[in-house]
C-alpha cells in the first residue's frame, strides 16, 4: 500500500476530552457531530410540535390548543424543521464527511467552523425563546409574509427574535458554506482530481454555491422587515410607496434554492447508499454531478410560482422554468435506477430509507410539477395539497434521507453499528407511518381544506382523512422511539465493527471507526471516485498472488 | 516535507505537493467565495430598490433632496482610495514596509474622508428612514455601504499595525490580499449604489 503518510500528528487542543474539549473544539468530525446532535434535538422538538398539531386535528371542531398556540405551533414547527433541522443536519454530515472523502485532515478553517456551529445554535435557542416572551413566539408562519409580520399585527417580542435568530442562522449557513467550497477546491489530496470526488461531496459544492447566492436575498429581506417593525420603515408598506410583494419576492428568492438547499445534499447521501448496496459505480457519475448542477442553476429563477396568485408575476415564465426542474431531477432517478440496476442489491436499513427516499420523493416530486402549472396551483395553493407535497419532498424525502445516512454512516463516525433488525422495524414504522399521515392530505386538499386552520368545520370525509392522517403521525413517532431505543441500546452494547462493516467505496471507508484527529494515518492511492474499492481489489489480487 | 505541527500543516503540505500556482490560498479563495455572496446582499437591495422605484409614479417622492455635487466627491474619494490600495499590494510585492504603510495610510485617510462626506450627507438630509419607502432605501443602501466601509478601514489599520517581515509572505500576506480585494468590492458597489442613488434616481 503506497500513499502520503499523514502519521504522528499531535493535534493542538485546549483539552482532549470532557466536556471543555467538545465546547472549544475545532475538529470538523466533532463540528459535525454537534451539528447533527442539535439538530436531531431539534428535529424532536419540532416533532412534538407537529404531534400536537396533528392532535388538533384529530377530529373536527376540536379546542386542545387555541387558535393563537396553533398558529405559533406551525411557525415553529415549520421554522425549526427546515433552518434547525434538515438544513443544518446536511451541514453537520458535510462537516464530518467532506473532509474525509477528500483525504483531508480538517476543513479549511477550522476556527471560522466551530464559529459556524456555536452561532447556528444561539440563533436556533433565539427564535425559540420567543415562546418565553409576552405574546408568545412568532406565529406568521415560516415565511412571515407582510402585513402578517408587520409591527401591527404581530406587535410582541417573539417576531422579533425570529427574524433576529434565523439572521443568525443564515450567517452560520453562509460562512460554513465557505468553509465548504473552499476545503473541497483546496484542500483535496494529491490524486483526488474533480471528477474523483464523490458525489456526496459534489452535491454538498452545488448546495453550497446555492447558499452562497440565496441567503443573501433573506438577510436583506428580514433586515427590511425589523427596520419596518422597529425603526418606523415602508419597505413594505404600500401607503408610503412600498410593496407588499416584495417581501414575497425577497423571501422566494431565497425560499426556492431553499428547497434544494434542503435536497441536494440528500440525494447525495442516496447516492452513496444505493451504490454502496447495489455493488455497483454510480451509474452516470458526471451526469449526476450536472444534474446537481442544473437542479441549482434552474432553482435560481423559479421563485414567483410560490406567488401564481398574487396575479403580479409572469406566471408562463416561472411555470416553464419549473417544468424544467424535472429533467435534471428524472436525470436522478433515472441514474439510480441504472445504478441499482443488476446490481447485487442488499437490502440493508439504509438500502431500504434509500428506496424509500426514492418513492416518496418520486410522489412529492410529481406533484410538485403538478403544482407548477398555474391552473392547478390556483385550486392547490394554500391547501392541505401543498402541505402534502412539500412534507413528502422534505419529510419522505430528506428525512427519510437522514435516517438512511444515520444507519449508515454510524458505524464510522461512533465506532457502533446499530441494530438491524430493529432499524428495519423503525423503516417500516416510519414508511407506513409517513404514508398514512401524508397521502389523505392531497385529498383533503383537493376537497378545500386550507392550511394553518386551527379547526375544521365537521364536513364530509374531513374527520375520517384527518383522524388518518393522526394515527399516521403516531405510527411515525413509534418509529423515531424505536431509533431512540436502537442507538441507546447499540451505544451500550458497543459490538464490535470493523472500520468498514458496508463495503465502501469511498475515502472516509479507508481510515478507522470513529477516524483519528487526524483522519487517515495512510491515505490510499486514488486513482479512480472509488479508491476504497481499488484498494480491496487489489488486496485481493495480491492474496491469490500469494 | 516540512516537520507538519498539525492537521492544518498537513494539509498545506497537500497543497504544496500539487504544482506550485495551480490551487489559490485558501484564505484569499475564501474571500472570493465571501464577495460573491455579499454582491448577492447588495443586489437584494438593488432589486428592491428598482422593483419600489418601477412601482411608484412619483420617484424619489416629493421634497426629496439630494446633494450631488458632494456624492460625487465622496466617490471620488473612494475611487482615490480603490486605486491607492493597489499601491499597497505593490509594495508588499516589493516587500518595501515604509512604502507599504505610507499607502496603506493615504488609503485609510481617503476611506475616512468619504466616510466623513457619507455622514455629513446623512446629517443634512431632509428625510429620514421613516419618512417613506425612498428614504428606507436609501438609508438600508448607504447605512450597510458605510458599515462595510467601516469594516474596511479596521481591517486596513490592523495591517497597518502589522507591517513587518511577515506580512510579506504565505498567510499573512493572503491575508492583505483579501483585504484589499475586499476594498475594491466596497469601491465598485458603491459605484452601483452611488449611481443609482443619485443619477438614475
Amino acid at each position: 500500500m503506497s500513499g502520503v503518510s499523514t502519521r504522528d500528528l499531535p493535534v493542538p487542543a485546549l483539552a482532549r476530552t470532557g466536556l471543555l474539549s467538545w465546547i472549544a473544539t475545532t475538529d470538523h468530525k466533532r463540528i459535525g457531530i454537534m451539528y447533527m446532535v442539535t439538530a436531531f434535538a431539534f428535529f424532536f422538538v419540532a416533532g412534538i410540535m407537529a404531534m400536537l398539531i396533528r392532535a388538533q386535528l384529530a377530529q373536527p371542531n376540536q379546542s386542545i390548543v387555541t387558535s393563537h398556540t396553533y398558529s405559533q405551533l406551525f411557525t415553529l414547527h415549520g421554522t425549526a424543521m427546515i433552518f434547525f433541522f434538515v438544513v443544518p443536519f446536511a451541514f453537520g454530515l458535510a462537516n464530518f464527511l467532506v473532509p474525509l472523502q477528500i483525504g483531508a485532515p480538517d476543513m479549511a478553517f477550522p476556527r471560522l467552523n466551530a464559529f459556524t456551529y456555536w452561532i447556528f445554535l444561539l440563533g436556533a435557542l433565539t427564535v425559540m425563546s420567543g415562546a418565553a416572551t409576552n405574546g408568545g413566539a412568532a406565529a406568521s408562519g415560516w415565511f412571515a409574509y407582510v402585513p402578517l409580520s408587520g409591527i401591527k399585527i404581530s406587535s410582541g417580542l417573539g417576531q422579533d427574535f425570529w427574524i433576529l435568530g434565523i439572521l443568525m442562522a443564515s450567517i452560520s449557513s453562509i460562512l460554513t458554506s465557505i468553509n465548504l467550497i473552499t476545503t473541497v477546491f483546496i484542500y483535496r489530496a494529491p490524486g483526488m482530481t474533480m471528477w474523483r470526488i464523490p458525489i456526496f461531496t459534489w452535491e454538498m459544492v452545488a448546495t453550497a454555491l446555492l447558499v452562497l447566492m440565496a441567503f443573501p436575498a433573506l438577510t436583506a429581506d428580514l433586515g427590511m422587515l425589523l427596520i419596518d417593525r422597529r425603526f418606523g420603515g415602508h419597505f413594505f408598506d404600500p401607503a408610503a410607496g412600498g410593496s407588499a410583494v416584495l417581501y414575497q419576492h425577497l423571501f422566494w428568492f431565497f425560499g426556492h434554492p431553499e428547497v434544494y438547499i434542503m435536497i441536494l445534499p440528500y440525494f447525495g447521501v442516496v447516492t452513496e447508499i444505493v451504490s454502496t448496496f447495489s455493488r455497483k459505480p454510480v451509474f452516470g457519475y458526471v451526469g449526476m454531478v450536472l444534474a446537481a448542477f442544473a437542479i441549482a442553476g434552474l432553482s435560481m429563477g423559479v421563485w414567483a410560482h410560490h406567488m401564481f396568485t398574487t396575479g403580479a408575476v409572469s406566471d408562463p415564465f416561472f411555470s416553464a422554468v419549473s417544468f424544467l426542474i424535472a429533467v435534471p431531477t428524472g436525470i436522478k432517478f433515472f441514474n439510480w435506477i441504472g445504478t441499482m440496476w443488476r446490481g447485487s442489491i442488499s437490502l440493508t436499513t439504509p438500502m431500504l430509507f434509500a428506496v424509500g427516499f426514492l418513492l416518496n420523493f418520486l410522489n412529492g416530486g410529481i406533484t410538485g410539477v403538478m403544482v407548477a402549472s398555474p391552473p392547478i396551483d390556483f385550486h392547490a395553493e394554500d391547501s392541505y395539497f401543498l402541505v402534502s407535497h412539500f412534507h413528502y419532498v422534505i419529510g419522505g424525502g430528506s428525512l427519510f434521507a437522514i435516517f438512511a445516512a444515520l444507519f449508515f454512516w454510524f458505524p464510522k463516525i461512533f465506532g457502533v453499528k446499530l441494530n438491524e433488525y430493529w432499524g428495519k422495524v423503525c423503516f417500516a414504522f416510519e414508511f407506513i407511518g409517513f404514508n398514512l399521515t401524508f397521502f389523505p392530505m392531497y385529498f383533503l386538499g383537493v376537497m378545500g381544506m386550507p392550511r394553518r386552520v386551527y379547526t375544521y368545520p365537521n364536513l364530509p370525509g374531513w374527520g375520517s382523512l384527518n383522524a388518518l392522517a393522526t394515527l399516521g403521525a403516531a405510527i411515525m413517532a413509534v418509529g423515531v422511539i424505536i431509533f431512540v431505543v436502537n442507538v441507546i441500546v447499540s451505544a451500550i452494547r458497543r459490538a464490535p465493527v470493523p472500520d468498514d462493516p458496508w463495503g465502501g467505496f469511498t475515502l472516509e471507508w479507508a481510515t478507522t471507526s470513529p477516524p483519528p484527529a487526524h483522519n487517515f494515518d495512510r491515505l490510499p492511492p486514488i486513482r479512480s471516485e472509488r479508491p476504497v474499492f481499488d484498494l480491496r481489489q487489489s488486496d485481493l489480487g495480491s492474496q491469490r498472488k500469494r | 516535507m516540512p516537520n507538519p505541527k498539525s492537521a492544518i500543516a498537513m494539509a498545506r503540505t497537500f497543497r504544496q505537493l500539487e504544482p506550485l500556482g495551480t490551487r489559490a490560498h485558501p484564505l484569499v479563495f475564501g474571500v472570493v467565495l465571501f464577495l460573491t455572496s455579499e454582491l448577492m446582499l447588495f443586489a437584494a437591495m438593488f432589486a428592491a430598490y428598482y422593483n419600489l422605484r418601477s412601482n411608484s409614479s412619483v420617484w424619489p417622492p416629493a421634497g426629496v433632496r439630494l446633494d450631488l455635487t458632494e456624492s460625487t466627491v465622496g466617490t471620488f474619494f473612494l475611487a482615490l482610495s480603490s486605486v491607492a490600495v493597489l499601491f499597497v499590494g505593490r509594495s508588499l510585492n516589493r516587500r518595501h514596509a515604509q512604502q507599504t504603510r505610507l499607502w496603506l495610510a493615504t488609503t485609510i485617510a481617503l476611506g475616512v474622508a468619504f466616510l466623513g462626506i457619507a455622514f455629513h450627507g446623512w446629517s443634512k438630509a431632509n428625510f429620514r428612514i421613516d419618512s417613506n419607502a425612498f428614504g428606507s432605501l436609501f438609508y438600508m443602501m448607504t447605512g450597510v455601504h458605510a458599515a462595510h466601509v467601516f469594516v474596511g478601514l479596521i481591517l486596513l489599520a490592523a495591517l497597518l499595525l502589522g507591517v513587518r517581515e511577515q506580512a510579506f509572505v504565505g498567510d499573512r500576506r493572503a491575508g492583505a490580499e483579501g483585504i484589499m480585494y475586499y476594498w475594491h468590492f466596497v469601491f465598485v458597489v458603491w459605484v452601483g449604489i452611488w449611481a443609482t442613488l443619485y443619477l438614475v434616481r
